[in-house]
């Protein structure tokens, strides 16, 4: 009985020793047996400041003004002097065309002229035989017809001067402009079509221009004349001022994933005499938006009947350690762009949840490293 | 035991003779020290919070707030005594301990005069008895809630049997829960100190009886009622002291504002304390403590007189 | 009385006592039946409990004993998934262990004083302890909530370690305990001249061993259940002790209240069954008039 009383009273000791340890264990691993439940968030501080609004991007340069020339009369090509890309001054001679065809029909055109002479000569002499004759209606008949011939031989007389002109200019085309041959439309021995340009001559004058898409939230502080600087894919690299000349809205282009907002073309020109066309140019715009307050990334903002909020990380120092829940913080949005918004209604280092490995609500505990 | 008894005597009866007045002196010398050291830690507690906190409550209850402290007199009770929830509450109180007492008394009394008797498993029985008395307050609350309420369990059998249900928490039936779960918690430590003292009534004394042909009744008034007396005055006490307990059940189910049957005067303190109310609670904790101090004063009387009368 | 009727006796007192047993038991077999049934069994069983008062008459919450299932998904809920119920139950260790350990040393000291030692208005000192002992909390309430206050201990377990060290129960058990103790025995010890010092060391407390004994359970057992000091004196939840934290998760969480009240009774219980003769022989103590 005695016994009977020890045994049991060990066997309880044990117990009561077991339970406690037990309890202390499951404390001492509680946080950790938490961390493994919980669900694991990346947090982030906010930054404090105006919204950068960055717009960048890149395009080729496209000449502002053409200079399209046309081959005057349908010559064979007979010598081309200026490839693509030649740099050109005015003046300097292009193309020249064989121009026999139209040397040919000069010549007909003044044998013509020759006979017309020929039959005026012979007006003349009727002309003196009806005055003679005293005919006065055959004489101003035979008049008017002298005068009609004497028109006829002045037209002759400037198609003559024409073709004269054509075959002295058009022979050899020359650049109107100083610039850059950015086509040629032509090749030797062929004729020539009169219909399209035979040369294109990119005018240096007029400058150059390029056209990037923006997030239209970005483009916002943008302006029409701003003054940017414009990077050239040259060796070696160097910038040039431009400024932009058009903003417009860009087609929305179907069901593009980037952002949901709008887009802009923002068309750059510049002018400088060292470029090319097709040449890279790349612009780079930081401008800060006017409001300031925290900077967050778009992706943490969620929305709910109250309005935009953000899940932050408040910490607990309990007993058992410290303890982070995520609250809801209502945030009201002042600006945003592409992936960054300004907000009201956080504190500057109160750490927001960017990323969680488990969907959140408010007060849940989580563990973040 | 006697050298309890030479000191209790020694303290009560000073008068006897010259000798033993000095040789009581002379102990006190002797005992000075060792009696500061043994007492000074549990006296200065005893004093710091309990002793000069009453003080306290009782200079509280006569002014008329802490801040001024401007003596009022007994208009404190005067208010206290207009307060129907405080009248509701005392009497709930008194007759909660005057109802709760003699039952949980009685039935105690009943099992352990049946559990007194040789029987198998009466260990066991005994420690299951006890048991209530380690019953977690919240896993009481748990199965009351469960048994109580009005779509509990006892309702439930209620409506089986073709009877009426009963709004148990929410009528005078309150009180009644209150008394059960009372009797069910206390039963076993009352159990234990009556068999004790049981078991300390010599046996030859009922042989006698028996001898003399006295019945079993004739024998539980003559021998168990006054061997007794003792430890019924200990039970009266720590019952009483148990029935202000009962409060932490009926807190924890029915809140600061229960049923009005069970209102009690702790619930009417808390609620005075809750609101700021200090002259009443102080005045309350006053005539709480008076009544309580007359009631064990006569009981302390009464249990003396029937020692005497046995000896 | 015959043989017979004497056994018929006995055998109807021991059923009689066998039910009273169980029904005292009864609270304790429902609340550990209970939780090895998962959180969707208790919450079908007893979501009528939650729905108030409007819910029909007619549909009433059964006393299920059998779970459907049985399964420890409860205790591993409150286990596991709350850190909540280990802070509080900490809590508790560490509000009850601090009053017991002092409570037993005061408490024996002065129960010796009281017991042994012979001073002017001995007893009518220990009148008063009996008397404060018999006061509810409620009575000296403003006070030490204003002590407290000024020591700077509110909302700090102070406010409630510091009163409960001193509490009168300790010091009567112990006293009536250390009265039981034969003055021979101490004279014994003196005669060798030994003062009062190594008798109480040497002599009161290896035979007062079982009246500590007793006293730490019934303060374990009272302490352990704390309600109105926390509640008053402790403003923050997460300070709050199990007996307080329990009783919330009665109402918000009874899917996992059976396992938690299981594990808030089960170090009670041990030690109860531990110590069971030392707690007997405390209460028959306590219940003799030395």
């Amino acid at each position: 009985m005695q016994t009977n009383m020890e045994r049991r009273k060990k066997t309880l000791g044990w117990l009561i020793g077991l339970f406690f340890t037990l309890l202390l264990a499951l404390t001492f691993l509680s946080n950790t047996i938490q961390g493994l439940s919980l669900p694991k968030v990346s947090v982030q501080k906010p930054d404090m400041g105006g919204l950068d609004l960055n717009v960048t991007g890149d395009g080729f340069l496209q000449p502002a003004h053409t200079a399209q020339l046309f081959a005057e009369g349908d010559w064979k090509v007979e010598e081309i002097l200026k490839k693509k890309n030649d740099r050109v001054k005015r003046g300097d001679a292009l193309v020249t065309f064989d121009t026999a065809s139209t040397r040919r029909t000069l010549q007909d055109e003044k044998t013509r002229y020759e006979q017309q002479k020929l039959q005026m000569a012979k007006m003349m002499d009727q002309m003196k035989a009806v005055l003679s004759s005293e005919d006065s209606a055959g004489a101003d008949n035979q008049k008017r017809d002298l005068e009609s011939h004497k028109l006829d031989m002045q037209v002759q007389e400037r198609k003559i001067a024409d073709l004269e002109k054509q075959i002295a200019e058009g022979g050899t085309l020359k650049a109107p402009v100083d610039g850059i041959v950015i086509n040629v439309n032509a090749s030797e021995g062929a004729v020539a079509s009169r219909g399209q340009p035979i040369v294109e001559i990119a005018d240096d004058a007029a400058g150059y221009q390029f056209s990037i898409v923006a997030d239209s939230n970005d483009a916002s502080m943008l302006r029409i004349g701003d003054k940017v600087r414009v990077q050239l894919d040259e060796e070696p690299r160097r910038s040039i001022e431009g400024f932009i000349s058009d903003i417009e809205d860009a087609p929305t282009g179907g069901n593009d994933e980037s952002t949901d907002g709008t887009n802009e073309t923002i068309t750059f020109d510049v002018t400088d005499a060292k470029l090319q066309p097709g040449l890279k140019a790349y612009v780079s715009i930081s401008n800060q938006s006017r409001s300031m307050g925290m900077q967050i990334p778009k992706s943490v903002l969620e929305q709910d009947n109250n309005g935009y909020f953000v899940y932050t990380v408040m910490e607990k120092d309990g007993p058992l350690g410290t303890a982070y829940y995520a609250v809801k913080t209502y945030v009201t949005i002042r600006d945003e762009n592409g992936d960054t918004a300004v907000t009201d209604g956080l504190l500057p280092d109160e750490p927001f949840i960017t990323e969680s490995s488990e969907p959140i609500s408010d007060g849940d505990r989580v563990r973040y490293s | 035991m006697h050298g309890y008894d030479e000191g209790h005597e020694g303290e009560c009866k000073p008068w006897k003779g010259g000798n033993h007045l000095i040789r009581i002196r002379q102990q006190y010398r002797r005992d000075a020290p060792f009696t500061l050291l043994f007492l000074a830690p549990s006296l200065a507690g005893f004093l710091l919070f309990f002793i000069v906190p009453f003080g306290a409550v009782v200079y509280y209850s006569v002014i008329d707030n802490p801040v001024n402290g401007n003596f009022v007199g007994l208009s404190n009770y005067e208010a206290l005594w207009d307060s129907g929830s405080f009248r509701k509450a005392l009497v709930n109180s008194l007759l909660f301990a005057g109802v709760s007492v003699p039952l949980l008394f009685a039935v105690s009394l009943g099992l352990s005069l049946l559990l007194r008797a040789k029987l198998p498993f009466r260990q066991s029985m005994r420690t299951m008895f006890l048991l209530p008395l380690v019953v977690p307050v919240a896993s009481v609350i748990l199965v009351w809630q469960t048994l109580f309420q009005w779509n509990g369990a006892i309702n439930g059998l209620f409506l089986a049997w073709g009877m009426n249900p009963v709004d148990w928490m929410n009528s005078n039936w309150a009180f009644a829960v209150m008394l059960a779960v009372f009797v069910w918690k206390n039963a076993g430590y009352n159990l234990i100190v009556f068999l004790a003292g049981l078991s300390n009534i010599p046996t030859e004394q009922y042989e006698s009886a028996s001898m003399d042909g006295a019945g079993p009744i004739r024998a539980f008034m003559h021998i168990t009622w006054p061997g007794l007396a003792p430890t019924s005055f200990f039970v009266v006490v720590m019952s009483i002291v148990q029935s202000f307990k009962v409060f932490r059940e009926t807190y924890l189910v029915a809140g600061a504002y229960p049923n009005d049957s069970i209102y009690t005067l702790q619930h009417f303190m808390n609620n005075m304390f809750a609101s700021l109310d200090y002259p009443k609670l102080t005045a309350a904790a006053v005539l709480l403590s008076i009544v309580i101090g007359v009631t064990v004063y006569v009981l302390f009387r009464a249990e003396r007189r029937s020692r005497e009368a046995l000896q | 009385m015959t043989d017979a009727m004497r056994k018929s006796m006995t055998a109807m007192k021991l059923a009689f006592l066998i039910l009273i047993a169980l029904a005292m038991l009864f609270p304790v077999v429902l609340t550990v039946s209970n939780s090895f049934m998962s959180e969707e069994e208790i919450g079908r069983h007893y979501d009528l409990l939650d729905g108030g008062d409007t819910a029909a008459a007619g549909k009433n919450v059964m006393i299920r004993l059998i779970p459907e299932t049985v399964t420890l998904s409860q205790f591993g809920e409150v286990l596991l998934k709350r850190p909540k119920f280990l802070l509080h139950f900490w809590n508790s260790v560490k509000l009850t262990l601090p009053i017991i350990a002092g409570q037993a040393i005061i408490g024996t000291l002065a129960g010796f004083a009281f017991a042994k030692l012979a001073f002017p208005g001995r007893d009518r000192l220990f009148f008063v302890y009996l008397l404060t002992m018999l006061m509810p909390f409620q009575v000296t309430l403003v006070p030490n909530y204003l002590v407290a206050d000024k020591l700077g201990f509110l909302n700090s377990y102070g406010a409630i370690i510091l009163p409960g060290l001193f509490a009168s129960f300790g010091v009567f058990l112990m006293r009536q305990f250390m009265a039981s103790i034969p003055d021979a025995y101490l004279e014994a010890i003196r005669i060798d001249g030994a003062g009062h010092l190594r008798a109480f060391i040497h002599i009161a407390l290896p035979l007062a061993k079982p009246g500590i004994a007793a006293l730490v359970l019934l303060s374990f057992v009272d302490n352990w259940n704390m309600v109105e000091q926390p509640i008053l004196f402790l403003s923050e939840p997460f300070r709050q002790p199990l007996s307080v934290y329990l009783a919330t998760i009665a109402e918000g969480a009874r899917g996992v209240a059976f396992a938690a009240s299981v594990l808030y009774m089960t170090p009670m219980v041990l030690i109860f069954l531990y110590g069971e003769e030392h707690l007997v022989e405390g209460i028959q103590m306590s219940g003799i008039k030395g």
